[in-house]
């Protein structure tokens, strides 16, 4: 999902052994969709799965072993720092992880990407920042070792905001400022809000945005990370990706920073213990349908940047590095290999299974209808099931409460999903009266309340209508009747009937020996005016969602 | 043209139809007036002489045009034919007065033609004028011949009495006209020319049949490359028709149909897919919520798994280790993806599965888009699910490869991919003219998905975006143009038809 510009010339940067070329080939490879080329940039979408590959060096990292220049897992070296955050109850956002990376050597390269990646995690791990937040601090900067991480009223909390002049209280940061305005709510409740604070300075206020005192710029050397979030995992897995993927710039070292939560319980972050897992080949082979041995199988992982070690009976142990959150069951180290292996060297095996095909009764009943009404000379035409609520208000005559109706619509002609089609037919003769005599038919799925699991059910629609400088209660029902005789049903009572949309005295309800319902009728000029229509038009819309024969068993439809 | 006694004479058809009129009424050699020849066959003196015309052309007539000279009576003579020659007048005047009067008093009476009355009077010697006194010399005289001459001339603008006519001519009572005459021979007998005629007509018709005159006729040569009118039918959408091709292939392969409302709960559409609830997915930026009705209900038992499966892990899984909230599971969508449909029928809501099985859905599904070129809020989707103990990832490549040939499809590959609900997951690409196009994600279902329904066996699965495919196959840019309300469009854009018989590309 997320959309990565990288420089080319960063790229030649880390992986100066590969030509472009193959470059993007690989990326391919490992999930990247090439969006763009120039001169400059190359354009890569990853998925959420791989944060770790949102860096030019985490690309590195996991390329160099697909081109078997580095095997196995990174190892990174932990050490401690004297910074340590201390934690008091936040409800709104309770985790924070913090830790060090030096010689990062933040130059005017580095500091764009830096910045993408900060942003990509959020909107990808982050759920956009509602998850988790990532707070960057130039550590030479911090105005003491000491965090303190609170809830706060926003009223008494004052700082400068990030690429701001003047000191502003966090009430007014979240009221005038775009980010807060974005970001403001998220971890807001009853006027408090978390804020990190270096000694007395604040340094951020999560998710909204940094103070300006800590500022990460080009020639920033080392970095002070905050990553806070609702769940503990999330906090986690994003501290361990920017950790190490930071650290790949920084001498392969991460300063460990410790954090007291209230109430005793402290944790060191970030946390890039590697995880282990077992993988039964036999798993591997039913899973991907080739026939590998163990030590091939071993092989392909290490070049996916996994330690592995071959156990009795057919098993790997595999050590995860911790930047690989993708990686929760062992299918995932599966995948590892399908992909070292290469997709395009997996051969499709064809069904060769002779099953037996069941399509729907109601499809087959449709298959016929169609066939039926376009040698009457009707037009099939095919509408949005979205649909306007007020439109169906006024031709199909359904009250508010029995609509299906949208919660965030794109727009108000599209704020309910269809309960009817007539009021869609009558829009599209509305727009060809060039075309007289006018034929129309669509059928097709609408929904309606329902005491089901879902509030709805669906029910099949089939809508005629009939235009012209002529155009009567028999004509449509003629082409009804015609319909279902075909069909071979028959018409089992025809009854006079109001409808809001059809003519008094030339309105019917319908319905067949086997079970279709329905109503059929003159169009009101009123109506027709309304659509600005200036022929005649007769409709029908018939109920199918019942259709079986006699005896034979119903398929239920929700 | 047509002269020689053995060949074929070729005649329209009102040619036929005038000499077979004219057969034995006329003789060869002889001079007819064309408006004889209209009177003898009770037709238009036009239309004759346009068919003679079209008969000299083909030397079965002769034609002549001759000049005659015409009379027509002028609007006075006119006047005294309705109300009697003035002559007649000045002799009744003279009889009321017992035969004489004063030539003044008469010409108070009389009126203006008064000169015209005696001068004619006098030259017929009708009267005699003597000393202002206007004397009748005869009893009763009338203008008869005139009257009879005017008449013939009025009828047909000749007269047969010499005399009459110059006297009417020097009274200038007669305008003179000239008029071109059609004169018609026959060079052979209408008979004839009928015995060895073929007609040529520009349409068959069932009296031709009935009549026997068939074996006469000759259907005239067309212009055979000219435009005819635009004959437009009543018409399956061609979409539709397109979706109707993927049924066909999916019943080809085997498979069952299913469908489903596409009104979901998020746990149906993501959570039993093993999709955590944070992805940016699940939010009002991407996925469409519903007010009425805006909250659904799940089986406890399923629900209890799920939540597992999301909070500490299912099947040897890590999980997402999350807090898994059930009021969000039971918000109501619209589906985003038919995957919410594989994931039912897998729960058993088509009924109990016993592997192995194929089963596929095809619906709209609904993504937050404004409507453009690009892009629609709603769009079609196939999911299918194969599920068996021994189906793999080779297995599931195999049948798309299937699927996608049977579509004409020759060139496609298989990409490495994510979906939070597979893996190992996969993307095609296919070529489609000279683009590369990913219609389709695939993949094997997650352990952690699978053991939360139940489900001990593989299953491949995978869905396919339809709009984008048959925009490609139809050579559309505008993917409003498949629900296009232009009735105009709909019913003349051509099938392609060789998409359904796998050989397109």
């Amino acid at each position: 999902m997320p959309v990565l510009k990288f420089k080319v010339e960063r790229l030649k940067e880390v992986l100066p052994e590969l030509s472009l070329e193959k470059l993007l080939e690989l990326l391919q490879r490992i999930k990247g969709e090439i969006e763009e080329v120039s001169d400059e940039y190359v354009e890569v979408e990853f998925e959420v799965d791989r944060p770790d590959l949102y860096t030019c060096e985490g690309i590195a990292r996991y390329l160099k072993g697909l081109i078997g220049k580095e095997l196995g897992s990174p190892k990174y070296e932990l050490y401690t720092t004297p910074y340590r955050v201390y934690v008091e109850n936040v409800p709104t956002r309770p985790y924070i992880a913090v830790f060090v990376v030096e010689n990062v050597g933040v130059d005017d390269n580095f500091f764009e990407e830096l910045i993408q990646f900060q942003e990509k995690l959020h909107i990808s791990l982050g759920g956009r920042r509602r998850r988790v937040a990532i707070g960057l601090h130039d550590l030479d900067k911090l105005p003491s070792k000491t965090l303190y991480y609170r809830f706060e009223n926003i009223d008494n909390v004052k700082f400068k905001p990030l690429y701001m002049d003047t000191v502003m209280t966090l009430r007014d940061v979240i009221a005038n400022t775009k980010q807060g305005r974005e970001y403001g709510v998220i971890s807001l409740q009853n006027g408090m809000h978390p804020v990190l604070y270096a000694g007395d300075e604040v340094i951020s206020v999560p998710p909204v945005i940094n103070a300006d005192i800590t500022r990460v710029e080009p020639g920033t050397k080392h970095l002070l990370v905050d990553v806070t979030g609702t769940d503990l995992r999330g906090v986690l897995d994003v501290s361990a990706v920017l950790a190490t993927t930071l650290a790949e710039r920084g001498g392969r070292r991460i300063g460990i920073v410790r954090v007291d939560y209230e109430g005793g319980e402290s944790i060191e972050t970030p946390d890039v213990k590697p995880r282990e897992m077992h993988l039964e080949i036999s798993y591997v082979r039913r899973i991907l349908g080739i026939d590998i041995g163990v030590e091939e199988a071993a092989n392909l992982l290490r070049s996916t940047r996994f330690d592995v070690e071959v156990e009795e009976g057919g098993r790997l142990h595999v050590v995860v590095p911790r930047y690989r959150i993708d990686v929760l069951h062992p299918v995932d180290l599966v995948e590892e290999i399908a992909i070292a292996i290469g997709y395009d060297k997996l051969k499709p095996r064809r069904p060769e299974k002779l099953m037996k095909p069941t399509p729907l009764p109601i499809h087959a009943w449709e298959k016929f209808a169609r066939l039926i009404l376009a040698g009457y000379g009707f037009t099939e035409v095919m509408s949005f099931t979205l649909t306007s609520c007020r439109e169906q208000e006024r031709v199909c005559g359904l009250e508010r409460g029995k609509m299906v109706i949208l919660d965030n619509p794109v727009s108000v002609e599209l704020d309910c999903l269809r309960s009817c089609i007539l009021h869609q037919l009558l829009e599209v003769a509305a727009k060809n009266q060039d075309t007289i005599p006018l034929k129309l038919f669509e059928l097709g799925e609408v929904v309606i309340m329902s005491n089901t699991d879902t509030g709805v059910e669906t029910r099949n629609r089939l809508a005629l209508l009939i235009m012209d400088y002529k155009a009567g209660y028999e004509d449509i029902q003629s082409y009804v009747y015609g319909l279902i005789r075909l069909m071979g049903d028959s018409i089992l009572a025809v009854k006079q009937a109001d409808h809001p949309a059809l003519i008094k005295g030339r309105t019917a309800i319908i319905e067949t020996k086997y079970g279709v319902t329905g109503v059929m009728g003159e169009v009101r000029p009123e109506i027709l005016e309304e659509y600005g229509i200036t022929y005649p038009v007769a409709v029908a819309e018939l109920d199918y969602t019942k259709v079986v024969l006699r005896g034979s068993p119903t398929v239920s439809r929700p | 043209m047509c002269t020689s006694t053995s060949s074929k004479i070729v005649l329209s058809e009102s040619e036929y139809k005038l000499l077979e009129k004219l057969k034995g009424k006329v003789e060869v050699g002889k001079r007819y007036r064309s408006d004889e020849l209209a009177q003898l066959t009770s037709m238009e003196k036009s239309s004759i002489e346009a068919l003679t015309r079209l008969l000299a052309d083909k030397g079965i007539v002769k034609i002549e045009t001759v000049e005659e000279e015409l009379y027509e009576p002028t609007e006075e003579a006119i006047a005294y034919l309705r109300e009697g020659f003035p002559e007649e007048k000045l002799v009744k005047l003279l009889e009321e007065f017992g035969g004489e009067v004063d030539v003044e008093e008469a010409r108070k009476r009389f009126g203006p033609l008064f000169n015209i009355a005696i001068a004619n009077a006098a030259r017929k010697g009708w009267v005699v004028v003597r000393g202002g006194t206007i004397r009748l010399l005869k009893s009763s005289p009338s203008c008869e011949k005139e009257r009879k001459a005017l008449e013939e001339i009025l009828e047909t603008g000749k007269c047969s009495d010499r005399h009459v006519l110059r006297d009417l001519l020097r009274r200038k009572l007669l305008r003179k006209r000239v008029q071109k005459q059609t004169i018609v021979v026959f060079a052979v007998k209408p008979e004839d020319v009928l015995e060895k005629a073929v007609v040529e007509i520009g349409a068959l018709t069932r009296d031709h049949l009935v009549s026997g005159l068939w074996r006469k006729l000759r259907l005239r040569a067309y212009n055979v490359a000219a435009e005819p009118p635009e004959r437009l039918p009543g018409k399956l959408h061609f979409f539709k028709e397109f979706i109707e091709y993927l049924h066909d292939i999916m019943r080809e392969l085997g498979f069952r149909e299913v469908a489903y409302t596409p009104v979901e709960l998020e746990f149906w559409n993501y959570d039993v897919l093993f999709q955590p609830q944070y992805h940016p997915a699940r939010t009002p930026t991407d996925t469409f919520y519903l007010k009425n009705p805006s909250k659904g209900r799940v089986e406890r038992e399923l629900v209890e798994k799920v939540k597992v499966a999301h909070e500490r892990g299912l099947a040897g899984s890590i999980g997402w280790a999350y807090p898994w909230k059930l009021e969000k599971a039971l918000m109501l969508i619209l589906r985003s993806h038919t995957t919410a449909v594989s994931a039912r029928a897998l729960a058993g809501c088509f009924g109990k599965l016993k592997p192995p099985f194929r089963i596929y859905t095809i619906g709209r599904v609904y993504r937050v888009e404004k409507v453009d070129p690009r892009h629609l809020p709603e769009f079609h989707q196939l999911d299918g699910i194969v599920g068996d103990y021994d189906v793999t990832f080779r297995d599931l490549m195999g049948l798309l490869a299937e699927i996608l040939e049977r579509l004409g499809i020759k060139e496609y590959k298989f990409k490495p991919a994510y979906f939070p609900f597979t893996e190992p997951s996969t993307e095609v690409m296919v070529r489609l003219g000279d683009q590369w196009l990913e219609v389709l994600g695939a993949g094997m279902f997650r352990p952690e998905m699978l053991a939360a329904l139940g489900i001990d066996y593989n299953v491949a699965a995978w869905g396919m975006g339809i709009e984008r495919l048959a925009m490609a196959l139809y050579g559309l840019r505008d993917i409003r143009e498949l629900y296009s309300r232009d009735v105009k469009y709909l019913r003349k854009i051509a099938y392609r038809w060789y998409i359904h018989a796998s050989t397109q590309i």
